[in-house]
């Protein structure tokens, strides 16, 4: 059973900072109709992105997923939790100290993520934490996206 | 307009400054464009998309994903003080920081203003650290602060 920690024992969530990743998450396929999406919500219609003909002969051999797609498939790809943080009210997604896009993700890609606990801080409007997210190609080394993640936990309304 | 070179940094570092440019194109985001992001992106938590229920929520209504607002930086994005010029390509290498800073309920209209804050060299060009903030128009406390990094490649 996971273990269950409250969202204000910043103590004992400190206990659960880790050097080491996680188990990988669940993999997902990139494909050229999301990216082609994407690409419709937000107007990068940038032609790596979208353009499958001119792509090919690009410095990629193919068009490229928008590196904010593979940060926006965060919720598909969600690294299992090593516990769970209970009593807390709304959970609020409040940034980021650091982003790199490392390397491409072409259409037919399937990516996993694994992740590890940084920081656990008090915060005037509750309890922060940091995760490292680290996005790979299956079986590739080299990660293609590595991000923190903050979220703070609100005490109950 | 000033065309400035790739990897001329001691003019590009000329460009660094406090103040923030011109505001970029206005753009509304809607529940229908939330929905269509929250499908893509498997975020389907009620404060995006249920309506009924996001009404008596802690927002009086359904608030976009931070990162559609993010990302939604392409659509907004606001105009440089100058041209770069000289580059093969540009690169999205990734962000300093960004923070969501306030809500962006469904309907609201956003637009983003830039400035220079840093340029860096690096192993394959050069990197331009912008900071972009997005606010809801008529609002002073911005909605989203990213400071984004372009790597502009020989």
């Amino acid at each position: 059973m996971t273990v269950q920690i409250r969202f204000d024992d910043v103590s004992s969530l400190r206990a659960m900072i880790k050097d080491e990743y996680g188990p990988w998450g669940p993999e997902l396929e990139i494909t050229q109709a999301m990216i082609d999406e994407f690409a419709d919500l937000t107007g990068d219609r940038q032609w790596i992105h979208v353009d499958v003909d001119r792509a090919n002969d690009g410095p990629f051999g193919s068009t490229i997923a928008q590196g904010l797609l593979t940060l926006a498939m965060g919720p598909r790809i969600r690294t299992p939790d090593a516990f769970e943080v209970i009593g807390h009210g709304n959970l609020v997604n409040y940034g980021s100290d650091g982003l790199r896009f490392l390397e491409p993700i072409r259409p037919g890609d399937v990516i996993h993520a694994h992740s590890r606990l940084t920081d656990v801080v008090s915060h005037a409007m509750g309890t922060r934490m940091q995760q490292e997210i680290v996005v790979h190609i299956v079986d590739h080394d080299r990660p293609s996206v590595v991000f923190s993640a903050i979220t703070l936990y609100a005490p109950p309304a | 307009m000033r065309s400035l070179r790739f990897d001329d940094l001691d003019h590009l570092r000329g460009e660094i400054t406090d103040e923030f440019g011109p505001w970029g194109p206005e753009v509304t985001v809607t529940q229908e464009m939330i929905n269509r992001f929250a499908d893509l992106t498997g975020d389907h938590q009620w404060i995006h998309v249920d309506v009924e229920r996001a009404r008596s929520g802690p927002f009086g209504g359904a608030i976009a994903h931070g990162f559609f607002v993010l990302a939604l930086i392409a659509r907004m994005y606001p105009p440089l003080s100058f041209d770069i010029v000289g580059e093969s390509s540009r690169v999205n290498y990734g962000a300093e920081s960004y923070r969501f800073l306030a809500p962006v309920p469904s309907g609201s209209t956003l637009h983003a203003r830039s400035r220079l804050i840093d340029v860096r060299e690096h192993a394959q060009g050069t990197i331009l650290v912008q900071e972009h903030v997005a606010h809801i128009l008529g609002n002073e406390r911005p909605s989203l602060v990213y400071k984004g990094m372009l790597l502009h490649r020989p």
